[in-house]
């Protein structure tokens, strides 16, 4: 039914998904990002940090990885383990630099604050933000 | 995309105050929208204009930009004022540091009794 139509694939501990990065696609994938969190059982706390902080980073991607009037692919990985759930959004573009004022600064504000632990990777080939939230 | 997943903003007026009710997620996709409810609220120019998210499920900082935007174009004429009572809103409002920046309300009777 509405499973068939998503484009991402996900099991019981993991969600995978590759697409273009658009304003539309990214709330769409939030949605079913909250939609697979809450099939885990974690508190709701849990799974609002993580649907922000998960939406915040791709948002950045649709806002900053790829030059106007261009898009290009967002990647999102999502995993759960025994203690802790891992999220990684990954772009192939390039963010423009961080500032607390410039495009992104609120949105990296929020990421930071709302997981237990952030790595924010800035490549040649891309951008890398691996988030974990500890599953308390 | 399917309304009822989207946003609704309804003003309602209280004497001297416009109160902008919105309803939904807001997000990079409707946060245009709140912003241009938000503009035509302004544009009435009233003395206060209050912007009530106790039925937002999902602030994003695309939302939290327009909340500042607002209060930089309201200035000195309309005193603007955010009712968040869920912890929806409040996170994000909280660790931002925008609780201290803007007026936020708990309820939407605090905000107009003020």
């Amino acid at each position: 039914m509405r499973r068939r139509e998503r484009r991402s694939t996900w099991s019981a501990t993991w969600l995978h998904h590759r697409g273009v990065a658009t304003v539309e696609s990214v709330t769409r994938l939030r949605r079913e990002l909250s939609d697979w969190i809450q099939t885990v059982g974690v508190s709701r706390n849990l799974a609002y940090d993580l649907a922000l902080g998960c939406y915040e980073a791709m948002a950045n991607v649709v806002a900053h990885a790829y030059p106007t009037g261009t898009t290009g692919f967002l990647d999102l990985h999502a995993r759960l383990g025994k203690d802790d759930i891992t999220v990684t959004v990954r772009d192939h573009g390039q963010w423009k630099p961080e500032s607390g004022q410039g495009p992104g600064g609120r949105g990296l504000v929020l990421i930071r604050r709302l997981a237990d632990g952030v790595d924010l990777l800035r490549g040649e080939h891309g951008t890398r933000v691996d988030m974990r939230w500890l599953r308390h | 995309m399917n309304p009822a997943r989207g946003v609704i903003a309804d003003v309602e007026q209280h004497d001297d105050a416009l109160v902008l009710v919105v309803v939904g997620d807001i997000d990079a996709l409707t946060a245009p929208e709140v912003a241009k409810a938000v503009d035509d609220a302004l544009g009435k120019q009233p003395a206060v204009l209050i912007v009530d998210l106790s039925n937002v499920d999902f602030l994003a900082s695309a939302g939290l930009a327009v909340l500042v935007e607002t209060h930089r174009k309201a200035g000195d004429s309309t005193r603007f004022r955010v009712v968040a009572t869920r912890p929806s809103t409040r996170r994000p409002l909280e660790i931002t540091g925008l609780t201290d920046e803007l007026a936020v309300f708990a309820s939407r009777d605090d905000a107009l009794a003020v």
